[in-house]
């Protein structure tokens, strides 16, 4: 698209509250389906870059889509603390597109979205 | 009719849509539709047919995507439906002993994945006659293979055919050409780098020299486990592990500065390689297919790198 920077962040940038988040990442594990009080899917996937790994949520289709091996492109999306953990989501207008596997080397540690008792302090809402 | 229009219009032989097809075949074939692979296959009968010249190399890229332990419906009707092409079109396959020797290794190897079930032993029979009459009619086109030709055999010495053929290799050889002496000079000949490759599909290619090139020493795991569940997780696919692990000691030949780095080495992609073998037979194929080079290592003529 001309005219238009998209810069990536890189995992161990990710902070509670970012927004408009363009990440690249490898997918290392997908979690098991857990359903909302709405009637949809959740699924939380380990990702990682070079520079460390972070757990996202997908809802639905998308989350039964995703394999490890995965490489996927994340538009628009943010950053929130879930139950004391750091994680990533799509935000509205924003996806997610796989755009290759295998090919791409990460880090595993160090993981960002382990517990942080500071972030359980701050009590942040997640956007559902 | 859109090909007659082709061919009329073409200018330069064919050669953009030579290369074209061959990139589609190479980057997108996993990802084609099936009605396009057929289509596919169509038109390679038909540069085939009109004896387009580069249309052997079509060929050889088909055969390329064929995958090697892999007996699933798509992987079993490419390798029908390119065997069936290439024995219709035999005269035309016989003026070019490139692709004479690269079919042979191809079909060898792959008739030892055709059991099991009356289509995949009609497939086998298929194959059968269509590799002992190329060895037979054009046994030094076939000997271009090299030592990993008598591996191949070997691995096929009990079906009555080919039982026959090691008669006369060991005890007969005139009797195959007038310059072949015996099993001794074919075993001393090295294999090249494009047979061992050509049994290899574009995706294990790119994948096996990823883990060799760019992962470190220790990280190895994940890319282990999906490249498994991929290609090595059916009994059938055991098979596979020679082909993988001839690849990595005969073109995989790391430079010396990714050798003295933490890349993750040869040896240890080998060393999962068997020890994640599920069959006996497979590793004990395997591990042979380990010391081929080391056997009739010859100082002067082969490299160190294979062994």
């Amino acid at each position: 698209r001309p005219g238009t920077m998209s810069t990536e962040t890189l995992v161990k940038d990710v902070k509670p509250g970012l927004k408009n988040l363009n990440l690249i990442f490898i997918v290392l594990e997908t979690g098991r389906v857990t359903k909302t009080k709405d009637g949809h899917e959740v699924r939380t996937c380990k990702v990682a870059d070079k520079t460390g790994s972070i757990n996202i949520s997908v809802w639905d289709d998308v989350g039964n889509l995703i394999q490890p091996g995965d490489i996927i492109r994340l538009t628009k999306g943010y950053a929130s603390v879930f139950k004391g953990c750091l994680t990533l989501y799509t935000g509205r207008g924003g996806d997610l597109q796989k755009i290759g596997e295998f090919c791409m080397v990460y880090s595993e540690v160090p993981n960002f979205s382990e517990p942080n008792p500071e972030y359980v302090a701050q009590q942040s809402q997640s956007k559902g | 009719q859109c090909y007659r229009d082709l061919a009329l219009v073409s200018r330069d032989g064919m050669n953009i849509v030579l290369n074209k097809i061959n990139h589609i075949l190479m980057e997108k074939y996993l990802k084609l539709q099936d009605t396009c692979r057929t289509q596919l296959v169509w038109l390679l009968r038909e540069l085939v047919k009109s004896g387009v010249l580069g249309a052997d190399g079509v060929c050889m890229t088909f055969m390329k995507q064929i995958a090697g332990g892999d007996v699933t419906a798509k992987n079993i009707w490419l390798a029908e439906n390119v065997l069936e092409i290439l024995t219709e079109q035999r005269e035309w396959v016989l003026k070019s002993s490139l692709l004479v020797a690269m079919a042979v290794y191809t079909y060898l190897r792959l008739l030892v994945d055709h059991h099991g079930t009356p289509q995949l032993q009609g497939l086998r029979q298929k194959e059968v006659e269509f590799c002992i009459s190329l060895l037979r009619e054009r046994f030094m086109d076939c000997f271009m293979i090299g030592r990993d030709l008598v591996r191949l055999l070997q691995n096929v010495a009990r079906i009555p055919e080919f039982e026959q053929l090691w008669k006369d290799i060991l005890h007969n050889p005139q009797v195959l050409s007038t310059q072949f002496t015996g099993v001794l000079q074919l075993l001393q000949s090295r294999t090249s780098r494009k047979f061992l490759a050509c049994r290899l599909t574009p995706d294990m290619e790119t994948k096996l020299l990823f883990m060799t090139s760019r992962v470190r020493f220790g990280q190895q795991k994940r890319y282990q486990d999906w490249f498994q569940r991929q290609y090595l997780s059916t009994p059938d696919s055991q098979s596979l592990r020679c082909d993988l692990i001839r690849y990595i000691c005969g073109v995989v030949h790391p430079s010396n500065e990714v050798l003295s780095s933490d890349i993750l080495p040869r040896w240890a992609i080998i060393g999962w390689l068997l020890t994640t073998c599920t069959s006996n037979v497979a590793a004990s194929n395997a591990k042979l297919a380990l010391f081929y080079d080391w056997l009739f290592f010859n100082p002067e003529k082969d490299s160190i790198m294979n062994i």
